[in-house]
């Protein structure tokens, strides 16, 4: 019977969504991610790793994993658009933006948190 | 009461087991090709350890398979490749691609660790892959036709016009 009891209301756990609430963090400035962008892109974007759309933490470029349907990765003398760098700034600040806003209230202090 | 427990415990064993997204994958890459069993000729070019890994349903497990063809241009086996593995620890494995260009290693003779550099040797000439292979166990996982945003299509061993 307890248990019964409480299948309805692990439904509706399970249903829960959050909360639509707005709320806003202060994160690192888009200014100056590009090169940023492209480190990451370099080091991190492979496709078999987070040049995977299917990734939390998304990364696009010329070499990888593309934004434009039109574009192709590893096209010699391709270039990483403005589009794929807004991408990946949204995708970076997004993974955990209250983490990212702590640490960028601290100036940076134990970077280390955001992995 | 008891069995209505022992009924709850079994669901929820059942449904821990299910992953609808390998079902999926499963699902997606359609059925045989006419007149091809399932073997070691089947399904080349695509990602082999999709069903040949942890989850099933293929068997054996592999611990890394691919197809290789001849050029970019066309789905021409690459046969009688010898596909060179180095890993981390330059330990390496040197497998051979078969009548359609597949080559695989069973997960228990696979031992070696990610990331992957990789050399194709064939005909007398050798081609390295520009870049480590990090984690993917299929080729076609990042190798897939057609090429796209996220694929560069299928492996092949030299431009051809």
């Amino acid at each position: 019977m307890r248990i019964v009891g409480f299948a309805p209301f692990a439904v509706l756990i399970a249903c829960a969504r959050p909360g639509a609430e707005d709320r806003s963090f202060s994160v690192p400035p888009r200014e100056n991610f590009d090169a940023v962008s492209s480190v990451l892109h370099a080091r991190c974007g492979s496709l078999d790793c987070h040049g995977r759309k299917e990734r939390n933490l998304s990364l696009h470029g010329k070499n990888r994993l593309r934004l434009s349907p039109d574009d192709r990765p590893g096209v010699d003398g391709g270039v990483t658009e403005g589009g794929e760098h807004d991408a990946n700034y949204a995708s970076v600040v997004g993974l955990e933006p209250e983490l990212m806003a702590q640490v960028h209230a601290e100036r940076g202090y134990r970077p280390e948190r955001l992995r | 009461m008891r069995s209505g427990r022992l009924a709850v415990v079994l669901l929820l064993g059942v449904s821990g087991c299910f992953d609808p997204v390998h079902e999926e994958r499963v699902t997606s890459l359609g059925p045989e090709a006419p007149g091809v069993e399932e073997g070691e000729l089947h399904r080349p070019g695509q990602p082999c350890t999709v069903c040949h890994g942890d989850k099933g349903p293929g068997s054996p497990s592999f611990g890394i398979g691919g197809t290789l063809f001849e050029s970019d241009s066309e789905r021409t086996p690459l046969v009688g490749a010898s596909v060179r593995l180095i890993d981390e620890r330059l330990r390496t494995l040197v497998l051979t691609t078969n009548e359609v260009g597949n080559f695989y290693a069973e997960s228990d003779e696979f031992s070696l660790s990610f990331p992957l550099w990789v050399s194709v040797d064939w005909g007398g000439r050798s081609v390295d892959m520009l870049t480590p292979v990090f984690r993917a166990a299929s080729c076609a996982e990042c190798h897939a036709d057609p090429a796209g945003p996220a694929s560069v299509g299928h492996v092949y061993f030299e431009d051809r016009p």
